[in-house]
């Protein structure tokens, strides 16, 4: 492995982990102020792609498109709140995945009633497209480091809005000790919703800036989301801290483990226990250390 | 209904039903309807009596059926002994894996189990000498004698539909039922009585495992294929469906189930292509509306 | 009379809180000793530790010769080492009649694969102790239905089946109203003739009636032992429970 390549994958894995990062965030508030678990979370991160297709195909902007798209997956969020997500919050968990299954399956079939099963395209923007040097002689997708930054700003002002803002405590508290908040006088059901929307945008903004690096196709997001599953058990459910920690972590850890394994094993193999390394590191945490690196259950931080 | 010679008699008149009509079609259903009843009663075993949800169980399916279809490439075909090794192959797994997993409960049992069901998948899908994600045709069936036909293949699963009815009544009769039960409403106090549950209910995921690779087996016989989309989270989240369709802790229950996930896939999949839509709602209504329909018509009744 | 129960020197911090201050305790085959102290003082949390729910830092806990300090709870229970819970905790999912033949079952060879429901053999057992025990009339009832002094009753039918030597008792008569606490008293009375008794009580009639031996405790530390009257009449005690001079 030479040192180009080295770096390269070092960027790569650390650019999944941010968006891996988007994408488990939402999981971790919900799972952590409402304790309930949303299997269609993927699904969120799908629509977020198709709007984008959709949206750029209208107006023929990228940054049309990704206003519009974020808006709409906001909506979307908003109304399966309204409607199913909220007549779970009480439900055990068994229950909660089982019910986010059959929105899973609502989600698939609607977006290939609209759009078909072939892929939909997404287009960069012109001046997001080829590459900037690194370092001498490494060059890197413009794109991809644009994605790295617009992330690692969105994670930031996740920071802040959490640790530093009245709803930010407001969230922390109702993670913490929900009747305490209602004692407050808020309305607990108004938070709840705001938490589930804001997952909800993060999801579909993960699925935006994927969207001209996978293809946009039904079900892209739902083998993202149990990868997301995974980060959040390694970093404990709750802790935002914990969940950026381990997105980066098995971001570099399945991005290494995707090229070395087959270099070393060759082909079919080697993929498939790459596939499987960050599966592997989600049981063995799941028996060792159940609240995972950074977590208490039922706290964000 | 929870007799299990109700539910054998209700298994034997649907076969029965199914000979009279003779529709090779129909009796495809059947079997299948058959051979995940199997699998879901096995899930089901393990939520009712142990307190268990597990998203993994396809992991044992897929067990089961390469086991079977391994065999048959390698001529081997005598029923006994391909059903033998694959459920032999499922009491193994659940062995090793249960041993993991059992140390965590609730929503963590959940997720490790999905875990452990991602990592069968992809790792059957690496097996590049059975055709990776492709996987491979199965030249024949199993059985006990000669060819076996579609007929054939439906009179298996539905013994062992029958047989495993029976084990499942049976264990929530025994010892090991009552204890399991009591270690999951009251693990402490069940200890504090003299009592370590982890063997119990070791055996008790083994058993189920054993029971969902059996149908993985059987299902090859009617599929004659055998690839790594057996062992998927989908299908381990429609085993899920199916118990939770006919009403966790009953006899009849799975049974029940996975004729009404069948029937209504077959049934809108005639209608409209975009069928796992309807699935998708109906599984939404059953498990939000289900309590408070049931009480309607308890208010109703009175 | 020999002893059955010895705690040695026990030990035990949660953080920098010590609950358990080098404590030390017997208890006599056949005896009832009671331990008491004001809230706070660690009484559970030592109850827990002989029991083997909490692990002590440092000490030794021996019943009947064996150093049973390492032993987990199950263990114990198979020493015959019986338990009752301050927070009720008997199987919701079966009846009275059942909750009884499941200890008895645990207490045995467990046989795991034979019938459960169908034992009349079993079935019979368990009547005989629900007799002793008062609940003859209710074993048919769901156990989250028995009322609150059933359900005492029921925890001390589960410890009997568990054939106990020695009970350990969380306040017993707690949540137990007037006119039914000198039925448990009674029962408790009863059950000398087959065990040892070590209960956690506030009831200081209860402790008068029955014990044969207190020890009381206070911030985690033994400050006065003997006879329930020698104990009355100690200084410390009273210091203690009536407020010091300041």
């Amino acid at each position: 492995m030479s040192w180009p390549l080295l770096i390269e994958q070092t960027f790569n894995g650390v650019q999944f982990g941010l968006v891996l990062f988007l994408l488990a965030v939402g999981v971790t508030l919900v799972f952590g102020v409402m304790n309930t678990v949303n299997l269609a979370h993927g699904s969120l991160l799908m629509m977020g792609g198709y709007l984008l297709g959709e949206a750029q195909a209208r107006t023929g902007s990228w940054l049309l498109g990704v206003a519009l798209a974020l808006i709409g997956v906001g909506v979307i969020g908003y109304l399966v709140e309204m409607v199913v997500v909220r007549r779970l919050y009480a439900r055990n968990h068994l229950e909660q995945v089982l019910a986010t299954f059959g929105l899973l399956l609502c989600f698939n079939e609607t977006v290939v009633w609209f759009w078909g099963r072939e892929p939909v395209l997404v287009s960069l923007p012109p001046m997001l497209r080829g590459h900037i040097q690194l370092m001498s002689g490494i060059p890197y997708p413009t794109y991809r480091l644009a994605v790295s930054v617009i992330v690692l700003g969105v994670a930031v002002s996740l920071w802040f809005l959490i640790a530093r803002t009245r709803i930010g405590m407001l969230i922390r508290a109702g993670a913490e000790r929900r009747e305490l908040v209602e004692a407050l006088g808020v309305n607990i059901g108004l938070l709840y919703t705001v938490v589930f929307s804001l997952g909800a945008v993060l999801a579909g903004l993960s699925g935006i800036l994927l969207g001209p690096l996978l293809t946009v196709q039904p079900g892209m997001g739902d083998p993202l989301l149990i990868l997301a599953l995974a980060v959040v058990i390694v970093g404990g459910a709750g802790s935002i801290g914990g969940t950026f920690v381990a997105a980066i972590g098995l971001g570099i850890a399945d991005t290494f483990a995707r090229t070395l394994l087959p270099l070393a094993m060759g082909g079919g193999a080697g993929r498939s226990l790459a596939a499987m390394a960050v599966y592997l590191l989600m049981a063995l945490t799941l028996v060792f250390r159940p609240t995972g690196i950074f977590g208490r259950a039922g706290g964000t931080g | 209904m929870n007799r299990p010679e109700r539910v054998t008699a209700l298994i034997v008149a649907a076969i029965g039903i199914t000979f009279l009509i003779g529709d090779p079609y129909f009796s495809r259903i059947v079997a299948r309807v058959c051979i995940f009843a199997m699998a879901a009663i096995a899930v089901d075993l393990l939520i009712s009596q142990c307190g268990l949800a597990s998203f993994g169980h396809a992991a044992f399916f897929a067990a089961g059926g390469y086991t079977a279809g391994i065999f048959a490439l390698n001529g081997i075909t005598h029923a006994l002994l391909v059903w033998g090794a694959a459920t032999g192959v499922g009491l193994f797994a659940g062995i090793v894996l249960g041993s993991l997993c059992l140390r965590t409960r609730g929503l963590y049992f959940l997720m490790i189990t999905l875990a452990f069901g991602q990592m069968t998948y992809l790792g059957l899908q690496g097996l590049r000498q059975f055709g990776g994600d492709d996987g491979f045709r199965v030249p024949r069936g199993a059985a006990l004698f000669g060819e076996v036909g579609l007929s054939g293949t439906l009179v298996a699963a539905a013994v062992a539909l029958v047989a495993v009815v029976g084990l499942s009544a049976y264990l929530r009769r025994a010892r090991i039922g009552a204890l399991v039960r009591a270690a999951r409403d009251e693990g402490r106090r069940l200890a504090s009585l003299g009592v370590d549950a982890r063997p119990y209910n070791l055996a008790m995921f083994a058993i189920s495992a054993g029971v969902t690779a059996l149908a993985g087996a059987l299902n090859v016989n009617l599929v004659r294929y055998v690839s790594p989309e057996l062992g998927t989270w989908f299908l381990s989240g429609n085993l899920l469906i199916m118990v939770i369709f006919g009403g966790i802790g009953t006899l009849s229950g799975p049974v029940l189930g996975a004729a009404a996930l069948i029937a209504l896939e077959e049934v809108l999949s005639g209608a409209t292509d975009r069928w796992p839509f309807f699935l998708g709602v109906a599984i939404i209504l059953r498990v939000l509306f289900w309590d408070a329909v049931k009480q309607t018509a308890k208010l109703l009744k009175s | 009379m020999s002893v059955l129960l010895s705690v040695k020197s026990l030990t035990k911090h949660f953080g920098a809180l010590i609950v358990t201050d080098g404590v030390d305790l017997d208890v006599n085959a056949g005896e009832v000793h009671a331990l008491i102290g004001p809230n706070g003082a660690g009484k559970s949390t030592l109850l827990a530790q002989v029991a083997g729910e909490i692990r002590p830092e440092s000490g030794a806990i021996c019943f009947d010769g064996t150093d049973i300090t390492r032993l987990r709870p199950h263990q114990r229970a198979r020493l015959h080492i019986g338990r009752t819970y301050q927070i009720n905790s008997s199987f919701r999912s079966f009846s009275v009649r059942q909750n009884v033949m499941l200890a008895i079952i645990a207490a045995s060879r467990v046989r795991p694969w034979t019938l459960f429901d169908r034992d009349r053999a079993l079935a019979a057992d368990a009547d005989e102790i629900l007799e002793e025990v008062g609940l003859a009339a209710m074993g048919d009832m769901s156990a989250v239905a028995l009322p609150h002094g059933g359900l005492r009753q029921l925890e001390i039918a589960l410890a009997i089946a568990a054939k106990a030597r020695i009970l350990l008792l969380d306040e017993p008569l707690a949540g137990i109203a007037a006119g039914e606490a000198s039925a448990m008293i009674e029962l408790l009375h009863r059950l000398r003739s087959r065990c040892a008794l070590l209960l956690v009580e506030h009831d200081m009639d209860a402790v008068f009636a029955l014990a044969d031996r207190v020890t009381v405790l206070s911030e985690g530390r033994v400050i006065a032992r003997g006879t329930p009257a020698e104990v009355a009449d100690d200084e410390n005690v009273r210091r203690v429970y009536l407020g010091g001079a300041a």
